[in-house]
Formats: C-alpha cells, structure tokens, sequence
C-alpha cells in the first residue's frame, strides 16, 4: 500500500441476492419451500480508487447506484464479494447520525454506548463527557432517559457526540443533506473545519452543491460502476448535465414526485428526444407536474388539453390551466387566456396571414417577424413548430436575432426537441457575427455547465467579447474572470481596467449627452471638447458611440487618423452596428480611407442589409444586378429590391 | 489466525463491550418502579409457585426443595435465556449492525455476560439464604462451582453463535426456539427430582444436554457432593463442540449480517 494513500481500493465487486416471489406472498408465506427463486443485482462492479491522505472527496450518484454500498463496504459493515480494500488509520463511518440509541437510557449512559461504537476508550468519552454534554446545549436534560427528549434533541446529542468523534478518515452518508438548514450548515462546518486539519473525508450526498463547496475530487457512481473521477468542478457539471440530461434519471426524479422532472420527462415524450413520442405518456406526466403547480407544466398542459394531445379535447380545462398559470404571472398563459376568452380571433388571423405573405416572399427579417408573431400567440405545438421553421429559416437566410432565437428554441426544445449542439451551434455562428445576445447565452451556458460541458476558457473567449462590444454585465463578469483566474489567467491589470470600464458605463450616457452638447457650442476650454468627451465614452466599448465617434471623425478626416477611423468602424460593425456596417460598405466601396475593395464592401453592405437597412439592401440589390464584389443572381437582386423597398428606400421603386 | 485476530478487535472494542452489557443489564426493565430486580422477581416467583405446588399439592416430600429449586432455576434461567434472546439478538440489533462496524462477536458476548451478571447475583443471593438458613456446605465441593459456571458460560456463546447465526437467514427458527424453551422447562429437572423420573420421559430428559448442566449444580450446592466426573466431561464436551461450530458458522457469515438483514 502506498504510503501517501489513505484507503486504496482495488476491483471491489458486490453484489446482493434479491428475492423474487413468483407466487404471491400469500402463497409463498405457507408453503415451506425455503428456496424461493432468487435473482443476483450487481451493485458495484469492479470498482477501483485511491484516496489519498487529507483529500477530500465527493461521492456522486443517484438512489440505488451503489455510493452508500461503497461506503458501507470501506467501512467494513460489508464484506465485498471480490477486491480488495486496505486502510491506513483508523476510521470514523457516519452513516447515520441518531442510530444506536437507547430510548429508556439517559443521554449520558447513551453518550457512553454511542461513543464506544465510534471507538472511543472510557478515559475518552469521560474526559470529552463535558463537552459534549456543553455542545449539545441539552444541560441538565442529560440525564433524563432519551424517550423523552424531543427529535430536535435527540439530534443535537447525536451530533454533539459526532463533532467529537476523532478519527484520521471519515466516511460520511447524507448528513449533510439531513435535518433543517442550521443544522446541516454546521454539519458541513464541522467537516470542512476537519478538512483543513487534514483528515481524509469520503462524503457522499444527494446536494451536488454541499460536494462542490467542500470537495476536491469528485467520484461519479452510476449502476455500480465508476462513470467518472476527476476535479470537483468537471465531475459536478457532468452529474448535473447527466441529470438534466439523462432520461434514466429524470424519469427516477418524476417518479418520486419532482415536478420539474415531470415536466421535463413530458417534453421528452411529447417531442421523442431520448425516447420515442409516447404523446398519452407524455399527456400523464405534464398532467401530474400541472398539478403541483409548476407553471410551465400548466400551460403545456392547457396547450395538450386544447390540441387534444394525448388526451380526448377538453377546452373548459384547458382555460382553467392557463387561468391558473397566468394568474401566476405566466405572460404567454395570459395572451392565450385573452384572446381565447375576447373570442374574437379575427384580428390575430388577419395579422398572421398578412404576415405569413411577407415571409413566404423570402425576406429574411419578414420570416424573423411573422416567425415572432407566431411565436407570440402560439396556441399550442404546431404553432412553435411553425415559429421554429420560420426562425430556422431567417437564421439560415443570416438574420442574427433568428439565429439567436433559434438556438433559444433548440436549446428550451421549444418547438423542436431539445438538442444542445445545434443550440450552440447557432449561438456561435451569431455570436461570431457580433450578436451581443448569443455572445452572453453562450457564455453563461459554458460557465454553468449544466446543458453543455463546462468550459471556463469558452465562457471567458465569449463574455469578453461581450464586454468588448458593450454589455455592461460582460463588463463585470470579464473583470471578476480576470481576478479569480476563471478561463483565463489571474491579471489584476486586466481586472481594474474592465470594473473601471464597468462602472464608467454608468457615465456612459451623461458623456454622450455631454459630447453632443460641445458639438454645438464652444466653452473655450481645452479640457472638454467633442472628440474628449466621446473618446471617453468610448472606452465602454460601445458600438454606438464607436460610430458616432468613427463618423463625426470622418466628416472631419483632415484631422484625423484614418487608421483610428477604420478601426472604430470595424470594432463597431464587429459588434452588429448596422450604420457602421453601412458606413464601412461605403468606404471599401469608395476606397475611402482604405484600399478600395469591392468584395469587403458588399459583405459589408450585405450584413447591414440583413440587419434591416433598405439603403444597404439596395446597394446589395444593384452589385448582384451589375455583379460587383459578388456574382450575378438576378434572383437575389430581386430580394435584395425587395426588402429596399419594404424599408421605405424610394429609390428602389425607381429601379423598377 | 483468524480467531486471534477477532480477539484482539474484541480487547480493542472493549469499552464497547462494557457499555452494551451495562446497556443490556440496565436497559431492560429501565421503565419499570422496580427496575434491575425484575431480574431476581421472576425468578423468585416462579421459585414460589413451584414450591406450593410441588410440596403443598403434589404432596412430594423433598427434602429442603426450596434450595433444589432455587440451585437449578437460576442456571436454568440463564441457559434458557441464552437460548430466546441470545437466538435473537442479531437480529435485533440490527439497526446498528446496518449501520456501525465493531466486531459482531461483542453482540453475543455482551448479551451472555449480562445473563451471567444476572445469574451471578441471582446465586450470591441464594447461597446467603443457605447460609442464613444453616444449610450444609461441602467446601471442596464448591470449588467446582466457578469450574462449572465457566463451562456453562462457554456453552451459551456457543449455541448462541449457532443460533444467532441462524436466525439471520430462517426466521422461523426464531419461533420455533421459543415453543421449544418451553417444552424443554418441562423435560430439564429443574422443579423435579430425576431419580424418579420413569418411561419416555426420562429418556427425553436424559438426551437433553441442560440436564446435566443443571445436575452438576445441584450436587455442588443442594447434594454438596463433588460433582460426577462423567456429568463433567460431557458438560466439557458439550461447551468445547458448541463453541468451535460457533466460532466456525460465525465467522463464516458474521460478513453477510448486514446485507441479510
């Protein structure tokens, strides 16, 4: 055994016989066949790890998966069937705290029996007697036999003797998850305190929260077998992905009754991710989840109830639900409740149709807004799955707030199965694109690492450029990353300068009005000028102030830095500013400022134009016609007229 | 190796051993006014009944049977009760087997050493009454006591390791020891003299191994004889083969109690 190791475990294997009845009990009971049939369950296979001295580690793993087995076997209650586990020190099991008590004894002949088990000596529990009897606040009360303590008691003179229990390695089952929320806090402040003495703790609970905070290496049991071991914080994403994620569990969790697994499981059915559409399957468990009042479940409820999903058509109780989840404030709930109960449906019908035309003509921003629209009044699935085509199909035609919403929905699987992959798929591709929207979901996405793997460099690549294009909240974050080393390496530098960026976009505004009130009238004074104040304002980062800068630079060009111009027209247009993208179309086409380049210039113009700028989409529409910076595609140029035209650009009408 | 090993966990855990006796001693009639004496008042009673039945309604003539009596009932009571409780008490324990490691052995011991405790005391008493009475003592004789009182005690944590190991994985043997004990009052010559035991009978009594446990009590203190050499050797027997099969069936499944139960 090595010498730095506290307990190594080699190829544990254990498994129980369980006891099938073929008969029924009844039968069984009388008859006197002793060997009923019996079934081997394999608890742990071929389980295999070191531990070693002063570690603290986290055993993860949902009911039945063997962790308390494990345990049990480390500390000797088990023998395993195969494999081999050696221990240097000696061993304190805290499986259970109040176990072992005699009610007819007093407290403090039972501190003597509770003590002796945990292998105390005489002379150690007389001497920690006073202590204990002090802890546990009981007093006097000691001596009184335990039956009539409260359970309030009973547990405060369990866990007195527990704090005192001296050992070099603590094994330690759910106490932490047990009892009110002081108690456990001062549970798991004795156990770190412990930790920091050195003591080699194995801790296995259910709260993925109380083995983050305390652990430093996680184990992930699942059926028996080790699925991971490694640092606390990728294990803990993994598990909590898993569980979100893994249908074995959330449907374990809805069967025990957890709501939000329910609702979840629901989905899973209704849309055939992890498993086939089983929509009466589907119908049962949003039906129990809508009964425990979780409002998301009511609504889609209400939407099963209404389309006759899984269900016979039950209108009156469908507007029962969405009353009940809009009276919690559910805003989707309350549009459906209105419009259902105002009984007037022309108004909605005519908008959608009208804008189901402008949509099918193939403008991206229309299919964005008729997709919206649709989205908005959804009545119940197949509207989302329309909504979700019509995003999908902006998205695809690049319109950057379809591409986010459409990650949205992959990622909610709101209107399409949840699928995770195209949700980040999506998100980057906007995001890349300067989307300040995506950039943030992605972030946050990354650094919880609940849906998708944790990934703390990704999260710091995306808040910073967050940050970088404005967002006062990736400001923060950048600069709290920046000082505790997450994703990137500790540089205090870079901490003050993004929390000082941070709490100037507070000024942000006042120097932007200030900017524009020096543009007009002159205070005769050197230290505020224009220029001053907007180049302050722009140090947020700020993409409008960055053209507004860049423009009134230009306008003015003798005096400036062409280079300094181009670079804020860029980190602007890199930002989804759709005038800088349109200035920036204009200088590569001109070769302003710049080389002049064509092709610079119509992707450019073609990004301001999918952005919603009809002057943009009319340049776009004139360089397919003449094939400028792009090939000629009349069909395009047709487009591209079209949306000019939408956005009010009369020239365009000229053209034709 | 193995045995030793066991012993030296039993010496580590002692305290514990200690304290599940006084818990055991203490515990069990801990809610009731009279409390440890239970211990001696059931005994005490059934030794009363007996007394009028067999001397005032059998009309038997037994010379000083109180003190027949009460040399047999007390080794008896510890044996029988070694047998129900001892029989059960892994099973009732657990609670803590499931959850604790400490040697399961210290179970076994600790229940039979608060039975000796209590059969102990139980012969102090008697034995002041036979002095108080004037009753004969033959010295030598009493030299075997302790001998025998060892010898039975070794016998109890044999069977006890047996049967408690037994009961984990067949219940039922659990009840059927219980009918059984009762029977076995009948077949032991606790309340009877067997000199005069004829038929079936006898021949019942004569197969039951307590029988000779309870005999070599009565020479030593009622007869005041040195006890039959021939009585000894099976009782020597009897304890040495209890506890090596004891010994052997528990340490082959005192590892799967907690998973068993």
């Amino acid at each position: 055994m090595d010498i730095k190791n506290a307990i190594e475990i080699k190829n544990v294997s254990k498994s129980f016989k369980v006891r099938i009845n073929s008969n029924s009990k009844y039968k069984r009971s009388i008859s006197f066949k002793i060997k009923a049939e019996k079934q081997e369950h394999v608890v742990l296979d071929d389980i295999s790890f070191n531990v070693k001295k002063g570690e603290v580690i986290g055993i993860l793993g949902r009911n039945g998966s063997g962790k308390s087995t494990l345990l049990k076997i480390i500390s000797h209650i088990l023998e395993p069937d195969s494999g081999t586990v050696e221990i240097s020190g000696n061993i304190a099991s805290i499986l259970e705290l109040g176990m072992g008590f005699h009610q007819d004894m007093s407290g403090r002949e039972n501190i003597f029996i509770k003590g002796a088990m945990y292998g105390f000596s005489k002379e150690q529990i007389e001497r920690k007697m006073n202590d204990i009897v002090e802890y546990s606040g009981l007093g006097d009360y000691i001596d009184n036999p335990l039956r009539t303590y409260s359970s309030g008691m009973t547990g405060r003179l369990a866990f007195a003797i527990m704090v005192n229990v001296d050992a070099n390695i603590f094994l330690v089952d759910e106490i932490l998850s047990v009892g009110d929320a002081s108690f456990s806090a001062k549970a798991s402040e004795h156990f770190k305190k412990a930790a920091k003495n050195g003591k080699t703790i194995l801790l296995v609970s259910h709260s993925i929260g109380s083995i983050e905070e305390m652990c430093s290496r996680a184990i992930w049991i699942e059926n028996g077998r080790i699925k991971e071991n490694g640092p606390v914080k990728t294990v803990c994403s993994h598990y909590k992905a898993g569980m979100t994620e893994s249908f074995e569990i959330t449907s374990d969790l809805a069967e025990s009754g957890v709501a939000d697994a329910q609702y979840r499981l629901a989905l899973m059915y209704r849309d055939g991710t992890k498993i086939g559409v089983d929509e009466s399957l589907a119908f049962q468990w949003m039906k129990s989840a809508a009964e425990q009042n979780h409002i998301l479940a009511q609504l889609g409820y209400a939407d099963m109830l209404f389309d006759g999903i899984g269900t016979e058509q039950d209108t009156v109780t469908a507007i029962q639900y969405y009353q009940m989840a809009a009276d919690r404030g559910n805003n989707d709930a309350r549009i459906k409740l209105a419009i259902l109960l105002g009984d007037d449906d022309s108004d909605r019908k005519e908008m959608r149709e009208l804008f189901k035309l402008l949509a099918e003509k193939g403008n991206p921003l229309n299919e964005f807004r008729y997709a919206d629209l649709l989205l908005k009044t959804a009545w119940g699935e197949s509207d989302r799955k329309e909504a979700f085509e019509w995003f999908k199909k902006a998205a695809d035609d690049g319109n950057l707030d379809a591409k986010f919403q459409t990650g949205v929905m992959y990622r909610d699987g709101i209107g399409i199965g949840s699928n995770i992959e195209s949700a980040v798929k999506m998100f980057i591709d906007a995001g890349e694109m300067g989307h300040q929207r995506s950039q943030t979901v992605l972030a946050e996405l990354y650094l919880s690492g609940i849906k998708v793997e944790r990934n703390e460099e990704e999260s710091f690549k995306w808040y910073l450029k967050s940050a970088k294009s404005g967002n006062s909240r990736s400001q923060y974050q950048v600069g709290v990353m920046y000082r505790d080393g997450i994703g990137t390496d500790i540089n205090y530098d870079e901490t003050k300068k993004w929390l000082n960026v941070f709490s100037n976009s507070v000024l942000i505004n006042h120097q932007n009005w200030a900017a524009d009130i020096l543009k007009n009238i002159s205070l005769n004074n050197e230290k505020y000028s224009f220029i001053g104040m907007m180049r302050k304002a722009v140090q947020s980062e700020n993409p409008n102030f960055m053209f507004k800068l860049a423009s009134y630079m230009r306008d003015k060009s003798i005096d400036f830095d062409t280079g300094e111009i181009i670079r804020l027209f860029k980190d602007s247009a890199d930002c989804n500013n759709v005038a800088s993208q349109m200035a920036l179309g204009d200088l590569f086409l001109k070769g302003m400022f710049v080389e002049e380049d064509k092709k610079k210039a119509f992707e450019y113009y073609r990004r301001a134009a999918l952005n919603g700028n009809p002057v943009a989409a009319f340049n776009v529409a004139l360089m397919y016609h003449k094939g400028i910076g792009t090939d000629i595609d009349n069909e395009k140029y047709r487009l591209f007229l079209e949306i000019a035209q939408e956005g009010g650009y009369t020239d365009s009408f000229l053209v034709i | 190796m193995m045995v030793m090993n066991t012993m030296k966990d039993i010496y580590a855990n002692r305290t514990l051993l200690y304290s599940m006796i006084i818990r055991n001693l203490k515990g069990k009639y801990k809610n009731s006014y009279l409390g440890f004496a239970w211990h001696f008042v059931t005994p005490a009673i059934m030794i009363l009944m007996f007394y009028i039945l067999y001397t005032g309604i059998m009309q038997q003539n037994v010379e000083n049977y109180w003190v027949y009596l009460c040399t047999g009932m007390f080794p008896f009571y510890f044996l029988q009760g070694c047998l129900i409780n001892g029989s059960n008490c892994i099973v009732s324990n657990a609670g803590t087997i499931k959850k604790m490691y400490f040697p399961r052995e210290i179970i076994i011991l600790s229940d039979v050493a608060s039975a000796f405790i209590t059969f102990l005391i139980g012969y102090a008493v008697v034995i002041t009454l036979m002095l108080i009475t004037n009753c004969s003592f033959n010295g030598f004789a009493l030299l075997f006591l302790p001998v025998i009182m060892i010898i039975t005690a070794m016998f109890a944590i044999g069977y006890e390791l047996i049967l408690s190991t037994i009961v984990v994985f067949v219940r039922d043997l659990q009840y059927l020891i219980q009918a059984l004990s009762r029977i076995l009052f009948w077949v032991t010559p606790v309340f009877y003299v067997i000199d005069n035991m004829k038929g079936i009978l006898s021949t019942v009594v004569g197969y039951n191994p307590f029988t000779y446990f309870i005999e070599i009590y009565h020479e030593i203190l009622y007869d005041g004889n040195i006890p039959n050499t021939h009585y000894i050797m099976l009782c020597i027997i009897f304890a040495v083969f209890a506890l090596i099969i004891g010994v052997f069936v528990f340490n082959r499944f005192k590892g799967r109690f907690a998973e068993e139960l």
